[in-house]
């Protein structure tokens, strides 16, 4: 039985045996390449792909020997099944080659059928091997794809626990599906900042247990943890009871300030039923919050390991001011957000005040209510419900 | 059968007796192969043994080339044979010998393969006598083959 065509490389210095080794291989349908010394096989077969070679034990220059194991230290060469011709008389040559990883020998003069037992064994050890390298190959390709995969995600993951350090999940998600943080470098825009805090938490944690203020102090931060994200708000910073928020950046959102004073409204209303609860454990404690509007110079600050996002300008510094100037209960909005949100909010003036670090006096509103707004939902209603 | 008679020639055997054995062929065998043991040394390619490598080969005009190349290349192997390092004598010998078997030529390719062996042992003791038989040997093959050659085409 004939295997599929072949490419064979005939290596002997005896021109009558190329030629008849030619012929017989030929003879079989199989690509046939005669050359006739051991260099010019090498370079032949680092030229092209061949099936099997068929080489010749004494030579001059490069000898059979000498050919066949620079073959089998080749680690592009190796594969390639070597038949090994000698005479018939030359059995310890044979034993030899064999030794050296020959895959097979032929004596000559040469039986055809022999050498197509021969040959056709060969290639098919070789397609098998073939196969084999082929599957090992794709294996390997695989694990790199895989490996590479998973680096990604893994990326992706470290990317997404930066971002959510301070932005709402619903931001962090956009921008990780936008394909990369470069929306945190350094910029500038118009922001409404948000700042809160607590009225009497200084003389509150200085009086109680740590206990205690840390639970009050995670409810605290629990609830309006809950408004804050269901407003896509941006968490600046912590600074104990005190929080700065801002809204419109990373991520524009449409009437950042309506937004931003229907969260401040939401807060205290929630801060209002918490300050309840907090009342009836004897604990006098009110939210005080702050609205401020106006541009920002906003990016990543910080080192590797610690980084945060930061807002730099007057409109941080006036909400913050605002939120320690209004008494529990209270949101103090600036003349900037009173006339951006005029229409849609009820407001009364509260006056001039003079603000550290602004020179002379701003016109300053507290916010009662925003037109046609529900009051928040509140998870410790219950709890006081049952006192 | 036919095919199996060709390979176990072509592979070096002397003759073939088919079973179930008949004993006037195996006598008329046995007889053919102590004439040639006798004649080992002369035999020279006929026209049969140039029609049996057509056979195999597929075609006469390759068997033509194939004599003409043997014509041509053989005279330079004597050469080295004579006058070579002893590392090209012996691949000259060599050559030689697995030449003259393809062709048959017996008897040159047992003195070829002394040859050789006297080269790998590096000894030259002898060998003029030895070069003498082959040159003899090889005009005899050379003759024979052109005879046989021409008779084929």
């Amino acid at each position: 039985v004939t295997e599929a065509p072949a490419s064979i490389l005939v290596v002997d210095d005896d021109r009558i045996n190329r030629m008849v080794l030619s012929r017989d291989l030929e003879r079989d349908g199989h690509r046939v390449t005669t050359v006739e010394d051991g260099g010019r096989a090498l370079q032949a077969l680092r030229a092209e792909p061949f099936d099997v070679v068929l080489l010749d034990v004494l030579m001059p220059e490069l000898d059979g020997y000498e050919t066949l194991t620079r073959i089998e230290r080749d680690e592009k060469l190796r594969h390639v099944p070597v038949i090994m011709v000698s005479a018939l008389e030359d059995i310890e040559s044979v034993v030899r080659c064999i030794e050296l990883g020959a895959a097979d020998y032929l004596s000559k003069p040469f039986n055809p059928v022999l050498l197509r037992a021969r040959i056709n064994g060969c290639l098919t050890r070789k397609r098998l091997d073939d196969t084999i390298r082929a599957q090992a190959e794709e294996l390997a390709e695989w694990n790199r794809t895989l490996k590479a995969r998973v680096e990604e995600q893994v990326q992706e993951i470290e990317r997404m626990s930066r971002l959510r350090s301070f932005l709402s999940p619903q931001v962090a998600d956009a921008i990780v599906a936008a394909g990369g943080d470069s929306i945190l470098e350094s910029h500038r825009r118009e922001i409404t900042a948000v700042f809160c805090d607590l009225r009497g938490f200084t003389h509150f944690s200085e009086v109680n247990d740590p206990e205690h203020v840390m639970r009050v102090l995670s409810e605290y931060h629990t609830e309006m943890g809950k408004i804050i994200f269901g407003y896509g708000a941006t968490v600046e910073h912590f600074e104990g009871d005190g929080m700065m928020l801002y809204l419109n950046d990373p991520i524009p959102v449409p009437d950042a300030t309506l937004e931003a004073v229907r969260m401040a409204v939401g807060m205290r209303d929630c801060g209002a039923t918490l300050a309840d609860a907090w009342r009836r454990q004897g604990y006098s404690l009110g939210l005080g919050v702050g609205v401020a509007l106006g541009h920002a110079t906003l990016g990543r600050i910080g080192f590797e390991g610690r980084f945060g996002y930061a807002a730099v300008g007057s409109v941080v510094n006036m909400a913050a001011r605002l939120g320690n100037a209004a008494a529990g209960g209270q949101v103090l909005i600036s003349q900037r957000v009173f006339a951006e949100v005029e229409d849609a909010v009820e407001a009364e003036p509260v006056g001039e005040l003079e603000l550290k670090g602004f020179h002379g006096s701003q016109r300053i509103f507290s916010l009662l209510s925003v037109k046609g707004q529900l009051p928040e939902a509140v998870g410790v209603e219950s709890d006081s419900a049952a006192v | 059968m036919q095919g199996d008679r060709e390979i176990c020639l072509a592979a070096g055997m002397d003759d073939y007796v088919s079973k179930p054995i008949h004993l006037d062929e195996l006598a008329e065998a046995l007889g053919r192969c102590t004439r040639r043991a006798d004649g080992a040394a002369d035999a020279v390619p006929d026209a049969e043994a140039l029609e049996q490598l057509a056979a195999r080969t597929g075609d006469r005009a390759f068997v033509g080339e194939l004599v003409s190349t043997f014509l041509r290349d053989a005279p330079a192997l004597l050469a080295s044979c004579r006058d070579a390092p002893a590392p090209e004598r012996r691949r000259a010998a060599h050559t030689l010998k697995s030449n003259a078997r393809v062709f048959g030529a017996r008897g040159l390719a047992e003195l070829c393969q002394e040859l050789e062996e006297t080269a790998k042992a590096g000894s030259l003791d002898g060998a003029g006598e030895l070069l003498a038989r082959i040159d003899e040997e090889y005009a005899r093959v050379a003759a024979a083959l052109r005879a046989a050659d021409a008779e084929m085409t």
